[in-house]
């Protein structure tokens, strides 16, 4: 069966039905247009799918509650999780708008609509819906939402006071996840690992997506200490949860570059970016692919990268970009575009590593010190930190942060690894 | 090109998902599955809490069992289900004054631990065949400690050790046969016939407890699906749907005895939690000294009365329920048991009728407010369920009765207290005595159907005498548990074997039906004749058997004095009878089926897919009506 997009499939139905008002629901109302789109029968025969079909055909029925849609919506959630296909969040959006349209405004809605802006990056979006909920009834959902908006803006202290109080009303796998997050954001590792290892441990058997992003999360934050065969174990792990998971693909393939593995890795690398062809992706490809011997694949992942990385991931373009020196402008364009929508320490980042690129210096250097405020002890961000404060001339604390980076450093691509080498080396005078 | 546009747009989308925290999860309820924000913790998810009074070697206990991990699935690997060394488990009682208000007088908690054998090795629960709990093959081994708290003083009972869940080839002594490959043994009525794991599992505690903690097979049976899918209620023989049939649970068993908590003049109340412990989000230093959670323990899940969170409790107020205790309930939820909206819904979906009332319903509330089973300790034990009223050597108790006081399954109640409590008068009973009901809503037995039972009470009006009772039995159509309960502790059945067992299996798929048919036998060839088809592509075991002079004890004139029974595929004799101790009597008596005279005929047989034809003859001239039955074995 050919599978189309559900971006897609909202697309054709627009065009297809305009924008009146189609088809007939089970009383013989005239459905809306959102509805129909929403209902456009699922196909496919994963879990998700059949869950999908199960609330399409829920929701169609004489009865059909708000409940119904809402379930309907949690299952495009799902799918979206699992596919990585941003177009599931869409049709999530839609069905929020559908319930708002049949059963007036409601708080089930709300959060549903508020988890989709947070995923499509509309986070100030995000937070005012998670404020509203917050205010209205304080559930931990509500909490946990506000506590994610608040993250990805690099709004640390009211993100773990939404944590806070999410932990305090409802211990489990979304607190702890979330804690593991705001510790390793703050640098510490071990504290993070911990609390993921407990939230891990509280996972559903019945949500293997879940369970299979901790493992992934896991392996991260091994790899980060330094323990690169557990980390490959977690990541084959997940892979055994969740098959063809792309992010699991990505941890095996990051795990087996810091062992070694170079061809092995090129070669799960390259399922996990066919999978997910997004710039990180496709940027861990490229460096596994020139490590193994092939150049002319890895050039043609780069390309890729370079024509696509823009709409898709603008902030790792960025630093795509600026650590290849190339297309600086360009580079810094998206760095700033996104430090628009988010403070976060990430974002400070590719815009220091942007700035220092295009010469500016000192931009670069009091946007680096901002990524690095909160304590995150990311191995990219401290290499980046050290080669900005060793173009100012601090070569003190340029010493600092590379050896700040060395015992987190198998988390760094192959070819961001042998630059903060030369650097340890002592090589401070010359390019990297 | 379908699929390559398909590509270039996620590819040119997909980044967009921000850090994928676990979202926050959808207010969503769902089968046997109370409410939202716990369904997606199933260590701490509770499934049902049981009650009822007990008895060995004359003397009576107060039996409680939580279960949890709803749809706890057999068959899956590696990763097992275990008890979470980070949930606090605990089984409230409340007493005296405090049963009104379902205030805590006693706490039992159950903390576990998990160890392994060895971390080297990704055989992650089983080295080797388990021969004994906790051996060298059992690699992860759980432990637990329960502990009885009473105010501020807590008293450690003792220990215990988890045994094996039924993996299959390497837990073969819950299997029949002692065989990983077949399906798990049937519950038993006796101790000493207790699989080795199981028996092993009971911890003998301090002051007279007993203690259990392991898989179980999951005890309840309903169609919850289609009970809240529209409550549309399924009809018809071979349209049964038991939504946690083939399931299993982790359960912990208590056996209190009456003498540690106050002996049997009174009525109890019983409800369990489960709870998580809060953490410091951040901690002051770089590094954790103790990153995991030490915080307080909050409740995540609670657990009374069958079906009140789940059929009862408004979504909305789901997560509410579980967070707070009994004593909240009259403020709370009562209005949920008053005023159910269940009681329309019946009416407007199933009875087409306003039959149910559906306000001011006091008897309901009586049941439900607060939300913790009552248990009248002044009766004698409670009638317990086997594997049905005539199954071999583990019967359901005499006048036990699935429907318990809705059936005629009551009990004499010297006590007041019970808020079911009647005359018999009432019941059709001795009018100078008094009566509870034999099974919830006074206590929850193993056994009891608590979807009819609920559904029966909800649609009568049990509010003044006399009471008006209309009978919901077998109105979600699923009126057995698919497996046999045990009628000794800990009395849930054996689990599922992970590598042989089925959900919900449906005549098109299942390999064959149970088969009974009646008729004259005459002279000659006047022979009764049954047939039967063994569907799929495995053989089974049937046992066959012919009656005629039993029948006579179930009132039915002219039976058949003596049979002979002959089974054929096409025209070929499979195999035949004549009196059924004269060849396979220990393996027919093993059945349980075994005919009730000796010169009725029985076979115990393997057949392969096919058609079977069934010839009952009467021995010599004899005349009458015969019974021809098949049952599957195995």
């Amino acid at each position: 069966m050919v599978m189309i997009s559900p971006l897609l499939r909202f697309s054709l139905v627009a065009v297809l039905v305009g924008l009146a008002t189609v088809g007939r629901a089970a009383g013989g109302e005239r459905r809306s247009l959102a509805e129909a789109i929403i209902l456009s029968a699922q196909a496919g025969g994963e879990r998700e799918d059949l869950e999908i079909r199960r609330w399409q055909a829920q929701a169609q029925t004489g009865g059909a509650k708000a409940d119904n849609f809402e379930k309907l919506g949690w299952a495009y959630v799902a799918k979206a999780r699992r596919t990585l296909d941003v177009g599931y969040y869409k049709l999530a959006e839609k069905t929020a708008d559908v319930m708002d349209a049949r059963f007036g405004a409601s708080p089930e809605a709300r959060l549903l609509r508020g988890h989709v802006f947070h995923q499509l990056h509309r986070f100030a979006e995000a937070e005012a819906l998670a404020r509203a909920l917050v205010a209205e009834r304080g559930l931990a959902p509500d909490y946990a939402l506000l506590c994610d908006a608040l993250m990805e803006q690099g709004k640390l202290a009211p993100a773990v006071e939404a944590c806070q109080r999410l932990v305090d009303l409802r211990p489990g796998v979304e607190a702890y996840s979330r804690i593991a997050h705001l510790r390793w954001l703050k640098g510490d590792v071990a504290g993070a690992t911990a609390m993921m290892e407990t939230a891990e441990r509280a996972a559903s058997q019945r949500d293997p997506e879940g369970r299979a992003w901790l493992q992934v999360r896991l392996s991260g934050l091994a790899l980060q200490s330094g323990d690169l065969p557990r980390a490959l174990a977690l990541a084959e792990s997940a892979i055994g949860v969740v098959g063809s998971y792309p992010p699991a693909l990505l941890a095996r393939g990051r795990a087996l570059l810091a062992l070694g593995h170079a061809a092995e890795a090129a070669e799960v690398l390259s399922q996990a970016a066919r999978l997910n062809p997004l710039p990180e992706y496709q940027w861990w490809q490229a460096d596994a692919l020139r490590l193994a011997g092939n150049e002319a694949a890895a050039a043609e992942a780069e390309q890729t990268l370079r024509e696509r990385g823009g709409v898709a991931d603008p902030r790792t373009l960025a630093l795509f970009l600026a650590t290849r020196n190339e297309s600086i402008p360009k580079a810094l364009r998206w760095a700033r575009e996104e430090s628009a929508n988010r403070e976060d320490s990430l974002t400070y980042d590719a815009l220091a590593w942007a700035l220092l690129a295009a010469g500016e210096t000192g931009a670069a250097r009091v946007a680096s010190d901002r990524a690095l405020a909160e304590g995150v002890r990311d191995a990219r961000l401290l290499w980046h930190s050290g080669e900005i404060a060793l173009a100012s001339g601090d070569r003190e604390a340029a010493e600092r942060a590379f050896q700040a980076a060395r015992p987190h450093a198998a988390t760094l691509t192959p070819s961001e690894r042998a630059r903060l080498d030369r650097r340890l080396e002592g090589r401070l005078a010359q390019s990297p | 090109m379908k699929t390559v546009i398909k590509i270039a747009f996620t590819g040119a989308l997909a980044a967009l998902v921000a850090f994928p925290t676990l979202g926050p999860l959808p207010l969503r309820a769902s089968s046997h599955m109370d409410a939202p924000l716990v369904t997606l913790d199933p260590a701490a998810n509770t499934t049902d809490v049981y009650a009822f009074l007990a008895q060995r070697n004359g003397v009576k206990y107060l039996q409680v069992a939580l279960g949890v991990y709803p749809h706890e699935e057999p068959g899956i690997g590696p990763n097992k289900y275990n008890f979470d060394d980070n949930v606090l488990y605990q089984v409230f009682l409340s007493r005296g004054a405090d049963l009104a208000t379902g205030a805590d007088s006693v706490a039992y908690q159950f903390k576990f631990s998990t160890a392994y054998k060895s971390r080297d090795t990704i055989l992650q629960s089983y080295l080797g065949v388990v021969a004994t709990n906790g051996d060298a093959s059992q690699n992860l081994t759980q432990t637990y400690t329960v502990t009885k708290v009473v105010g501020t003083t807590s008293t450690v009972l003792g220990t215990g050790t988890v045994p094996p869940n039924n993996q299959g080839v390497a837990t073969p002594k819950y299997n029949r046969g002692n065989d990983g490959n077949a399906p798990a043994k049937d519950g038993v009525s006796d101790a000493t016939q207790l699989d080795d794991y199981t028996a092993g599992g009971i911890a003998t505690l301090a002051s007279g407890y007993r203690s259990f903690a392991g898989q179980r097979e999951d005890s309840f049976y309903g169609d919850i699906n289609a009970i809240f899918d529209l409550l549309a209620l399924k009809s018809g023989a071979n349209n049964s749907f038991d939504s946690q049939g083939g399931y299993n649970m982790h359960l912990m068993s208590l056996e209190i005895p009456l003498t540690d908590i106050g002996g049997d003049q009174q009525v109890v109340g019983v409800y369990a939690t489960t709870s998580r412990r809060a953490t410091t989000v951040l901690t002051d230093g770089a590094a954790s000294a103790d990153p995991t959670p030490t915080g307080a323990w909050i409740q995540v899940g609670r657990q009374g009365n069958p079906l009140f969170c789940e059929a009862l409790v408004a979504l909305k107020d789901k997560d509410l329920y579980n967070r707070t205790k009994p004593t909240s309930d009259a403020a709370l939820f009562a209005k949920y048991a008053t005023t159910p909206e269940l009681a329309a819904l019946v009416n407007a979906l199933v009875l087409k009728a306003n039959v149910a009332p559906t306000t001011n319903r006091t008897d309901l509330a009586a049941i439900f407010i607060p939300d913790v089973i009552k248990v009248d300790l002044s009766t004698v034990a409670a009638r317990r369920a086997g594997g049905g009223a005539t199954f071999g050597a583990n019967p359901d108790d005499a006048g036990f009765n699935r429907l318990g006081v809705f059936g005629g399954d009551i009990i004499e109640s010297p006590l007041a207290g019970h808020p079911f409590r009647l005359p018999g008068s009432a019941l059709g009973a001795d009018a100078t005595k008094s009566y509870v009901p034999g099974g919830w809503p006074n206590g929850r037995r193993f056994g009891d159907d608590v979807v009819d039972i609920a559904i029966t009470a909800v649609i009568s009006d049990l509010r003044s005498l006399p009471l008006t009772i209309r009978s919901a039995d077998g109105i979600d159509n699923v009126s057995a548990n698919d497996a046999v309960y045990s009628k000794v502790f800990p009395y849930a059945a054996t689990p599922f074997n992970g590598r042989n067992y089925v959900h919900n299996p449906k005549p098109g798929v299942a390999p064959l039906m149970n088969f009974a048919t009646r008729g004259n036998v005459g002279p000659g060839d006047g022979v009764l004749i049954g047939g039967f088809v063994v569907r799929g592509a495995a053989p089974v075991q049937v046992l066959v058997r012919a009656t005629g002079p039993s029948l006579a004890a179930f009132g039915v004139v002219g039976a058949l004095a003596d049979t002979t029974l002959e089974i054929y595929s096409g025209s070929t004799l499979v195999s035949s009878n004549d009196d059924w101790k004269t060849t396979q009597q220990a393996a027919i008596t093993a059945t349980g089926l075994a005919p009730l005279n000796d010169r009725e005929s029985a076979v115990l047989v393997t057949v392969q897919p096919g058609a079977y034809t069934m010839i009952v003859r009467g021995k010599g001239a004899a005349t009458g009506v015969g019974l021809v039955e098949t049952f599957l074995v195995n």
